[in-house]
């Protein structure tokens, strides 16, 4: 009766194997599918580098995908955020945006644009809602 | 019957993370005068008026996330400070429509960064 019992244990283990190999397998040839262009339902994955950082108001680099550092290159609401890869064929997003999970952060602007001769940078401004420079926070995803 | 729904389940688990690792699906970087500087294969952008513009993309974004901010799509050069906004594209299931605003509010055209993950 025993072995009887794991007999059929491992059977059943065996067919979740086999149907969950099948299922990957399936899930990844749709993805294949989906990247070669035969279906339109799902998008196509496009590049799928991201890297991301959060900085400080004070250029301090708290955290973070792929970013090695954070600096101030002019002076007030401006950064440079160097990454690992070569970020000039990308897109960069910034919000503002506090590191921490306190404070209130008043509104404020921020631009983005690649550093002129260091391709691995992102330049960020921040500004005050008056439009003047003005050092804050913020998050910034950049997508390949 | 058990062991069928146990299977479902494990099956559904699988077919669920493999479509979560497909996580960033387009990206445009846009000029102000809707001029696509760079992006992902199959991109295109036109400007459909003062601080208005149309991004398209290969598929269907229609159960995609855009975020979005203004900046110069060079290395150099001065950015201005503005708004953006985003929206999926009335009657094009390819498309994102971005606006972009002045420190007032109004209308205004600006360069811009847009990423799309699916």
């Amino acid at each position: 009766m025993h072995l009887r019992r794991i007999i059929v244990s491992a059977i059943v283990i065996g067919g979740c194997a086999l149907t969950l190999s099948a299922a990957s397998a399936s899930a990844s040839s749709s993805l294949n599918s989906v990247r070669s262009g035969k279906f339109t339902v799902l998008p196509a994955p496009g590049p799928s580098v991201s890297l991301t950082a959060v900085v400080a108001a004070n250029a301090t680099l708290k955290r973070g995908n792929g970013a090695t550092a954070v600096s101030q290159p002019d002076g007030i609401g401006t950064y440079e955020v160097d990454f690992t890869n070569d970020v000039t064929a990308c897109a960069y997003v910034a919000t503002l945006g506090e590191p921490a999970s306190k404070g209130f952060l008043p509104a404020g602007f921020i631009t983005v644009v690649s550093r002129f001769g260091t391709p691995q940078g992102v330049y960020v401004a921040t500004y005050a809602k008056n439009g003047q420079l003005k050092n804050l926070p913020f998050h910034v995803d950049v997508g390949c | 019957m058990k062991r069928t729904t146990i299977c479902a389940a494990l099956v559904l688990a699988a077919i669920t993370s493999s479509a979560v690792a497909a996580s960033h699906s387009g990206f445009a970087v846009v000029d102000s005068d809707g001029t696509l500087v760079r992006g992902s294969n199959g991109t295109s952008a036109s400007n459909q008026g003062t601080g208005a513009y149309e991004v398209l993309f290969a598929n269907t974004v229609r159960q995609c996330v855009f975020t979005a901010s203004t900046g110069s799509a060079g290395s150099n050069g001065q950015n201005f400070p503005g708004f953006v906004t985003v929206a999926a594209r009335e009657g094009n299931i390819r498309g994102v429509y971005v606006t972009t605003y002045d420190i007032a509010g109004n209308p205004a055209d600006f360069a811009f960064h847009l990423n799309v993950r699916c």
